[in-house]
């Protein structure tokens, strides 16, 4: 039962609350019905077969909280036309001027006046004046007028149908009486008998009996009895009388139908717009108009709405059926927002706001949820934005900000159930990592077109994903690593190592998986390394006046880097300052190769002399000592 | 009456005098004249010796320096004298052959050695004597 009330609760935001007349040709309608807005009894033929005052009914999945209409399906909580009727509700204050208690008064008072069970019955007459008295509220939106329209002119209806009743009872006295005159015709005209001049007079002179046995029984003659003109046309006037008064009996019937149809109409229109309260009126009025006992309602037996009664309840709809559900609906959304008072008096917002946002789905015009204070509505309107902007972040795939507005909620509300917010999150989040990741081993691998589809993929599942902007930024780095490996060749194809030294950690980078290249870059820091730590013991030595040491221990580094420009440098700065102990070497060296082994060894001995520490004389002492004894 | 100071010569300090000018006299005759080691050659160049050594192959000279370096091997050693010549100092390597008898040669100390130059330009050690 409910899961109809809800059906029905949310055919009207959907069908635009109005009534929409059916689009089928005028052979369609019941004759007399002229313009007439009426609920055909008749199936429509042909596709429209499935529609129900023209529109497909939409259908509520409650166990996905789903709608489906016209092909579409939207969430029945992400519905973007409910969701700002839903929060423009939240923010409304309740409804509590005078004016709509007067009205809400009203209305119960009617609802008195015309209950079954008001002792001494129904006050049909003070329940229909106060109509227009609730009708001047602004929240009824004239329906209470509409109403009493409907009631007027089904009374109007049945007063015609009064007035041709007593016309059909005035022929049956004239037929009778047509009737009455045929029969005496055909009873009392005799045959005339030639000569016999009395009975010329037609038996009226009071003529004896004999005269009239002598006729011999009923007139047989032409003009006499029913053989008379006028006897055939009594007959005829009496079948005219008949047929008029079967047709004036047909008129009627088919202006109770009609009459009916409209009302019925008016309260089909009510329930879906969700006005129980008018639909309650109407059904009880509806019973003291048409006291026959015949409620059925006149829809289309195909159609949606026929199908969701006759399905549910097994019985074809009537206005009482209408009217039970109205009052099923009333009393479920009663029962709803007494639960969202108590849950949010226990601060579970998320079952809170679903209990009032299906109270006030199916009762949106209910007292019950126009009077629910607004202090108390606004509890739960932050969590129902965020429950909205959650599910338009997931909707959006913008599950970076999904994520953070589920740990809001759950700050929020106690009861807030946020698994299947982060099982999706976690689904398409890892999904769409997963393709980053992908695709960065492809670029690694230098499969650019690879690489791309895994992005895309990436994209599609997340497009918000901040890992993209990483991958953004690897392939930025990408281009400069080709740059940059280009200038690395570059300086080696020039020599120019110590450019290398320099740019090195700009440089290695560029280089990480070619071995060829790591190799030779490797060789070129060690040995700038070595040169520049040389250089800086030198200069600490030079520092201490101890020349020759620094040029000694610098020499050695020259030797096997005599390119070396900072070297190169550094040593002519040094020369001079070592000149004499360099001297000396360099003519030990050369007399050496000379054969000249005792002015080298004398030389050998001076630089000694000049710097005792030095290594290259004392091997160079060593070396001409054994070769002029002949050791070697 | 006062005796007047004797104005004659003092005898004694004449003498003193010239047993002192005698001695200095002598001596630097004896400086000029004397032989540096005693040996009967000439002394060396060691300016040329350092130039190119291998020019002076067979010369004998004597040298005098002071001994600063041993490079003592199995049965024969070098030993290195730094002789000054014009300020600078020059270093001079001599071979002590095997079966040299020259004593202990201490660093430090002068000697005056005796040498020939062999075919490699370097001295050899014929006679030693230490000063």
């Amino acid at each position: 039962m409910k899961k109809i009330l809800f059906s029905l609760s949310l055919t009207l935001p959907l069908a635009s609350q109005v009534y929409t007349p059916p689009s089928g040709g005028s052979s369609s309608r019941p004759s007399g019905g002229g313009n007439d807005t009426v609920v055909r009894s008749k199936p429509q033929p042909g596709p429209s077969n499935n529609k129900t005052y023209g529109n497909e009914l939409p259908f509520y999945n409650p166990a996905g909280e789903t709608i489906s209409w016209n092909g579409s399906t939207w969430a029945a909580s992400d519905n973007r036309f409910f969701e700002a009727r839903f929060q423009k509700y939240l923010n409304e204050p309740e409804e509590s001027s005078e004016e709509a208690k007067k009205y809400r008064a009203t209305i119960e008072e009617i609802l008195a006046m015309m209950s079954p069970h008001r002792k001494g019955g129904p006050v049909f007459r003070d329940a229909v004046a106060l109509l227009p008295r609730a009708s001047s509220y602004p929240g009824d939106a004239r329906l209470c007028d509409s109403l009493s329209n409907a009631i007027y002119t089904a009374m109007l209806a049945r007063k015609d149908v009064r007035g041709t009743k007593d016309l059909i009872t005035a022929m049956e006295k004239e037929k009778k009486r047509v009737i009455g005159e045929a029969d005496w015709k055909a009873k009392t005209d005799r045959d005339i008998v030639v000569g016999d001049s009395k009975a010329v007079g037609g038996g009226s002179g009071g003529g004896n009996g004999k005269d009239k046995g002598g006729n011999n029984g009923d007139a047989s003659q032409t003009g006499r009895g029913v053989n008379s003109l006028d006897y055939v046309n009594k007959v005829k006037r009496i079948a005219e009388i008949e047929a008029l008064k079967k047709g004036h009996q047909l008129k009627t019937e088919i202006k109770t139908e009609l009459a009916k149809m409209q009302y019925q109409a008016l309260m089909v229109q009510f329930f879906l717009q969700r006005r129980f309260e008018h639909v309650v009126m109407a059904s009880r009025f509806y019973n003291q108009i048409w006291s026959d006992g015949d409620g059925t309602l006149y829809l289309d037996d195909k159609s949606d709405l026929d199908k969701m009664f006759t399905e549910s309840l097994g019985v074809s709809p009537t206005v009482s059926t209408l009217d039970s559900l109205a009052n099923e609906a009333m009393h479920d959304v009663n029962k709803g927002v007494e639960a969202f008072i108590f849950l949010v008096e226990q601060d579970e917002l998320e079952s809170a706001s679903k209990r009032l946002s299906e109270s006030y789905m199916i009762g949106e015009f209910m007292p019950s949820i126009n009077t629910l204070a607004r202090t108390k509505k606004r509890k739960v309107l932050e969590f129902v934005r965020g429950s909205y902007a959650l599910l338009n972040a997931i909707e959006s795939k913008d599950f970076a900000t999904a994520t953070t507005q589920i740990k809001v909620l759950q700050s929020q509300a106690k009861d807030f159930d946020a698994t299947k917010a982060q099982a999706a999150v976690a689904t398409f989040s890892r999904a769409s990592d997963m393709s980053i990741m992908m695709a960065k081993n492809h670029l690694a691998a230098g499969d650019v077109e690879k690489a791309r589809e895994e992005i895309q993929k990436a994209m599609e599942v997340w497009p918000q994903n901040p890992k993209l902007a990483e991958f953004d930024r690897l392939v930025d780095a990408g281009g400069s690593m080709i740059r940059l490996r280009n200038d690395f060749d570059r300086l080696f194809a020039e020599k120019n190592y110590r450019e290398v030294f320099k740019r090195q950690h700009e440089l290695a980078p560029s280089i990480k998986n070619d071995s060829d290249r790591q190799e030779k870059f490797r060789q070129v820091i060690e040995n700038i390394g070595t040169i520049e730590l040389a250089i800086k013991g030198s200069e600490e030595l030079g520092r201490l006046g101890q020349h020759y040491a620094a040029w000694e221990k610098l020499k050695p580094i020259y030797d096997r880097f005599p390119d070396d420009p900072n070297l190169n440098q550094v040593m002519t700065q040094m020369q001079g300052k070592a000149s004499a102990f360099t001297n000396a070497l360099d003519r030990a060296n050369s007399l050496e190769e000379n054969g000249n082994i005792g002015s080298s060894l004398s030389w050998f001995y001076r630089a000694k002399d000049l710097h005792p520490g030095s290594t290259r004389a004392a091997d160079g002492i060593k070396r001409l000592v054994d070769r002029a004894l002949n050791l070697n | 009456m006062a005796r007047r100071a004797s104005s004659g010569v003092n005898t004694q300090a004449l003498l003193v005098g010239a047993i002192v000018l005698i001695i200095v006299l002598g001596g630097g005759y004896w400086f000029i004249n004397q032989k540096p080691s005693g040996f009967d050659a000439p002394v060396l160049d060691a300016v040329s010796f350092r130039t190119n050594g291998r020019s002076l192959a067979g010369n004998k000279n004597q040298v005098t320096g002071v001994l600063i370096a041993r490079e003592i091997r199995a049965s024969s050693q070098i030993v290195t004298l730094e002789v000054e010549q014009d300020g600078n100092p020059v270093h001079v390597p001599i071979i002590i052959p095997d079966g040299f008898t020259a004593g202990n040669l201490n660093q430090k100390d002068t000697y005056t050695f005796l040498i020939e130059f062999n075919t490699d330009g370097v001295p050899v050690a014929l006679e030693v004597t230490q000063l």
